[in-house]
């Protein structure tokens, strides 16, 4: 069985952001006013995150980095919750079931990578803009907790593709949103337990690391350092 | 609205999956009405149709997912040479523009004050004839040259076409309002360029970015992000590193493995300074410098006199120490990267962008490119290579009729702007100021296309001045914007994805190229292309005017146009990267490419893929590619040095202190460092303000977006809204923390935003990003965030014009109201 992982090349992406737009068009992820962005309420599944490394100005360094859902191994998230609408999936993914969550966000507490969001209003989509929405997508109603969800409905389709033309799964047919978008190609995404693959390679190089490796969640994104 | 409880979800579950009822669900899951319908007629078949995003002037090319027809998802183009299948936020956002809520539906006509958004509908026959009948009046009249065209740059069909019509109507008031349309100028100047070389970055070993923010506001960021990419990669001779000096720190910055923060407009002291280090300890190309450039040792002339060359210059004045005072970067750092970029072939300098946003920018990006010229890194790998010519067909000559030809012998109104500034003179300040004093002829009809300088101008303020002069204004927006509020006609244009359209080869991009735009969906409302109303208001005023447009539609000009692609021969329709090895394999053996059986065959998939591209362009020799009088790098400025010898009134000297030149004798006319100039007095308003692009924003336009507003500064997590740079310590003197509301004021005013804390901006600077600051737009646009442009001074680069964006002082004061 495949495992799903992610492994994002920092000494390529430039912070460029075509990752947060991509990811919120595919994933129909809604939009929210300004007032309401002010009050912390916008909604990213993928999210530019700042690191600062050193103390004194000028010998310091900061830095962008681009977070999706860790799809840890040990999720911290799926244990809290109270009725299973979040849970560890075949091959890897953390799951979240809209119609089953309460809003009770004990799973938004207890990521200590903040990759959950709460739909606190119904989204605001103009008519005109409501027409193109991704169909492949569901549209979530206020009230749910949301994430990456590895663009999961990508796998499905690729899967019945794939059984349609009665062979077997291969990398390229299984992409993420964020992956396609990204124009430095900083973006790799596969089995992390397959051979073959560019993810399976480049998460075990001696650049590879993840972040709050030591708190035990295991996650499934690596991201590469800087360097040769 | 009907509240849905628990239950009633189930109900609704329990019926889709019996399979009725479907309608129902529209009101859980807000599906809209046709994709429900569709959903339940069609099959959900999925196509991609390729194109090119016009969302700003980069050309790349995009692949529109499709379902029933219906787009719903963009990417990059993956056989695109230009960004090879990425895509930027602006462009992932593209059918937010599409799918806008507030577009044009129909040509407008102004039924109430200007700025009053009072408009009544009016039909396409009215609305052209309304318009040509006034253009046909001009020319009974005898003064066909008081129409005048604002475009943002000269490029791409539609332009030729307009430059067409002015010239067939008889006026020579087009005017290209884009800030960076000189930036080609220091590469004219050293090596007779008409045109932006491309820095090859994926090859070169040490990128050193002098103020060029070039993965965040470049003028092609995704071909400038691809090739940082692909320089980072080990596997091409080793990974590529980057250092990058500048006052603010950008996303460039971010990723640069060394970032040296530096007083605002000091880019060409610290290009000396490396100067200085390259020359001391011989690390300049000798053999290239003896035989290619002029000016660099110093030299005797036919009368005897001695003349002091760039060397000598750079030598006597910029020593790391100096350097170092001057740019307030340690002389030990200056050294590192003098002997890195000496030592690391190839290793390239890049200027531009906030380089040469100041008063002195030429004369910096000159220092910075003869970095390029020290090293002697002209055509070559990881260098500076200059862009191959497209063989599209040109439009036969126009033949202007008399009162034309009596048209074009008057002045453009913003002649004088040559006598303004010494090299190729940005024209808007001379406009402004001609259409305010009706000199020497008052402009009545203005057409504005494809930009909005009522917003997105560093001088939008006069801009705006002027627009109220004009008395009849037509725009061509699909959305309303700044500069539409002005207008007395609209004649709405296509929105990007429903019409044909080419972007012209991109500047800073090396091999030829063409991108062809098709409509992806079928227009939504009664709007049409631009090209075609052109054709018709041409045909509608009649004379010369009519006969220079032999096309019955764009399309068919865009057609032959492209024509001379195809019966050139040359290049390939692009087709996926594996190809250009097999091109240029196929050409070294004399081998024509690919060749199509009729331009038919050649349309269709040169249609289907998206563009055209020749990658096996020949190499050429450095003498042949130099396009100076000399065929030879001159450090010289022969056209400075003609223009100052030129006035009869003036002396030479005082010509260049009307210019701003402070250097005398020879080194004036050398590639030199002048003090940057900047207005407000230092003591009330202590602080530069520098302002900034962002890739997802552009000129202004990413606020139509709801997705991009609300994601406008997502690298600084402040969503939905303007902010300001404070370096910390700064912050810390006035008491401000992260976070708070402060007010930035210059003497033309103040804008107030949130406090964001950035670590690595220079201390004495402040930085704000453009973009937000609508009063127009839609409602996503329209009163969100501030325009940092509102508090710019109205001072220009001192030799040609180029708005200085960064030479205006400010204050800063935190502020209690939010606003």
């Amino acid at each position: 069985m495949p495992k799903w992982g992610m492994v994002i090349d920092l000494d390529k992406c430039t912070g460029c952001g075509a990752c947060v737009a991509a990811c919120k068009t595919e994933n129909n992820v809604g939009v929210v006013s300004p007032r309401l962005s002010s009050e912390n309420r916008s909604m990213f599944w993928m999210e530019m995150i700042k690191m600062v490394e050193g103390e004194e100005y000028p010998d310091m360094r900061v830095r962008y980095i681009p977070r999706p859902c860790f799809h840890c191994d040990r999720p911290p998230c799926t244990r809290v919750c109270p009725v299973r609408a979040t849970y560890l999936a075949e091959e890897g993914l953390v799951a979240q079931i809209y119609n089953r969550c309460i809003g009770c966000r004990y799973c938004m507490a207890a990521c200590p990578y903040t990759v959950k969001v709460f739909n606190w209003y119904e989204p605001q989509w103009s008519d005109e803009r409501k027409q193109c929405v991704n169909p492949d997508v569901s549209l979530r109603p206020k009230g749910v907790v949301e994430k990456c969800t590895f663009c999961y409905h990508r796998l499905q389709i690729a899967r019945e593709d794939a059984r349609a033309e009665n062979r077997p799964l291969k990398e390229a047919d299984y992409r993420v949103a964020c992956q396609d978008a990204c124009p430095a190609a900083a973006i790799s995404f596969g089995d992390l337990e397959d051979k073959s693959t560019k993810v399976y390679e480049l998460s075990r190089s001696t650049r590879a690391m993840r972040i709050m490796e030591d708190i035990g969640t295991e996650p499934k994104v690596f991201y590469l350092s800087e360097g040769e | 609205m009907r509240e849905i409880r628990r239950r009633d979800f189930l109900k609704i579950l329990g019926a889709t999956a019996a399979g009725a009822a479907l309608q129902d669900l529209d009101i859980l899951w807000a599906v809209p009405d046709r994709m429900v319908e569709e959903a339940l007629r069609g099959p959900g078949i999925e196509t991609f149709k390729n194109t090119v995003c016009q969302l700003c002037p980069a050309g790349c090319g995009i692949r529109v997912r499709l379902i029933d027809g219906v787009p719903v998802h963009i990417d990059g183009n993956p056989m695109h040479p230009i960004n090879h299948g990425g895509i930027c936020p602006h462009g992932a956002a593209g059918l937010d523009f599409l799918y806008h809520p507030d577009r044009i539906r129909q040509p407008l006509i102004r039924s109430g004050e200007r700025g009053s958004g009072k408009w009544d509908p009016l039909s396409w026959e009215e609305a052209l004839a309304k318009v040509s009948q006034r253009l046909a009046e001009l020319r009974r009249a005898g003064t066909p040259e008081q129409v005048a065209f604002v475009v943002p740059e000269k490029r791409g069909l539609l332009a030729d076409m307009i430059s067409r019509f002015m010239e067939a109507f008889g006026s020579r008031n087009l005017l290209a309002i884009d800030e960076g349309q000189n930036d080609f100028v220091p590469f004219e100047l050293l090596f007779g360029w008409k045109a932006i070389p491309e820095y090859d970055i994926e090859h070169t070993r040490f990128l050193l970015s002098i103020g060029a923010d070039f993965l965040d506001d470049g003028v092609s960021p995704l071909h400038g992000i691809r090739g940082y990419s692909k320089m980072r990669e080990s596997d091409t001779g080793g990974r590529g590193r980057l250092t990058f000096v500048d006052s603010r720190h950008s996303l460039t910055a971010a990723s640069a493995d060394t970032f040296l923060p530096i007083k605002p407009g000091t880019h060409g002291a610290f290009a000396l300074g490396v100067a200085y280090v390259i020359i001391k300890e011989r690390y300049y190309d000798t053999a290239f410098v003896d035989r290619h450039v002029d000016g660099f040792e110093s030299w005797v002339d036919e009368s005897g006199a001695r003349h002091r060359g760039f060397k000598e210059y750079v030598l006597e004045n910029f020593y790391p120490e100096r350097v170092a005072r001057i740019v307030g970067v340690s002389a030990r750092k200056i050294v590192d990267v003098g002997r890195d970029f000496g030592r690391l072939r190839p290793a390239l300098a890049m200027s531009g962008r906030h380089g040469s946003n100041g008063t002195n920018g030429l004369f910096n990006a000159l220092c910075v490119e003869a970095l390029n010229v020290l090293v002697g890194n002209i055509e070559r790998k990881g260098g500076l290579r200059v862009q191959r010519a497209t063989p599209y067909e040109s439009m036969p000559p126009v033949e202007a009729d008399d009162i034309a030809r009596r048209g074009l012998q008057k002045p453009a109104v913003f002649e004088d702007a040559d006598d303004r500034y010494p090299l190729y003179a940005d024209a808007t300040l001379a406009f402004c100021d001609h259409i305010e004093s009706s000199t020497p002829y008052a402009v009545d009809t203005l057409f504005i296309h494809g930009c909005n300088p009522a917003f997105d101008h560093p001088y939008a303020k006069r801009l705006r001045r002027a627009l109220a002069k004009i008395p009849f204004i037509v725009s061509f927006a699909t959305m309303a914007d700044e500069s539409s509020e002005y207008a007395d006609v609209i004649l709405p244009e296509h929105a990007y994805l429903e019409r044909w359209m080419d972007s012209g080869s991109t500047p800073g991009v090396r091999f030829a190229h063409a991108s062809v735009g098709q409509p992806v969906v079928k227009p939504f409302y009664d709007t049409r292309q631009a090209g075609d109303v052109l054709i018709d208001l041409a045909k509608g005023v009649g004379g010369s005017v009519a006969r220079a447009f032999s096309d019955t539609s764009f399309f068919t000009a865009l057609q032959n146009k492209l024509n001379g692609i195809f019966a050139s021969g040359e290049g390939a329709v692009i087709s996926g990267s594996f190809e250009e090895a097999w091109i240029k394999f196929l050409k070294e053996r004399g081998w024509q490419n690919l060749v199509y059986e009729s331009f038919e065959d050649f349309w269709r998939v040169l249609v289907e893929r998206g563009g055209w591209w020749d990658p096996a362009s020949d190499e050429i020799p450095v003498e042949k590619v130099l396009q100076t009088k000399s065929s030879k790098i001159t450090f010289v400025l022969e056209p400075l040095m003609a223009k100052a010898a030129g006035g009869a009134q003036q002396s030479a000297e005082d010509r260049l202190n009307a210019w701003g030149i402070r250097e005398s004798g020879d080194a004036a006319f050398l590639p030199h460092f002048e003090e940057p100039r900047f207005e407000g007095d230092q003591k009330e308003y202590p602080y530069h303000l520098v302002v900034f692009g962002l890739l997802s924003n552009r000129r202004g336009t990413g606020s139509f977006s709801p997705l991009l507003q609300e994601m406008f500064g997502y690298y600084q997590r402040v969503y939905s809204g303007s902010w300001i740079e404070i370096n910390p310590h700064t912050a810390h003197n006035h008491h401000i923390e992260q976070g708070d509301m402060v007010r930035v004021s210059s003497a033309l005013g103040s804008v107030s935003a949130r406090a964001v804390l950035s670590e690595m901006l220079e201390p004495g600077t402040i930085a704000i990003p453009f973009g937000m600051g609508h009063t127009s737009g839609g409602r996503y646009a329209k009163g969100v965030g501030v325009n940092p442009y509102e508090i710019l001074s109205e001072v220009s680069d001192t030799l040609c014009g180029k708005p200085a964006k960064l030479a205006t002082r400010v204050k800063i004061q935190k502020s209690e109201r939010i606003g």
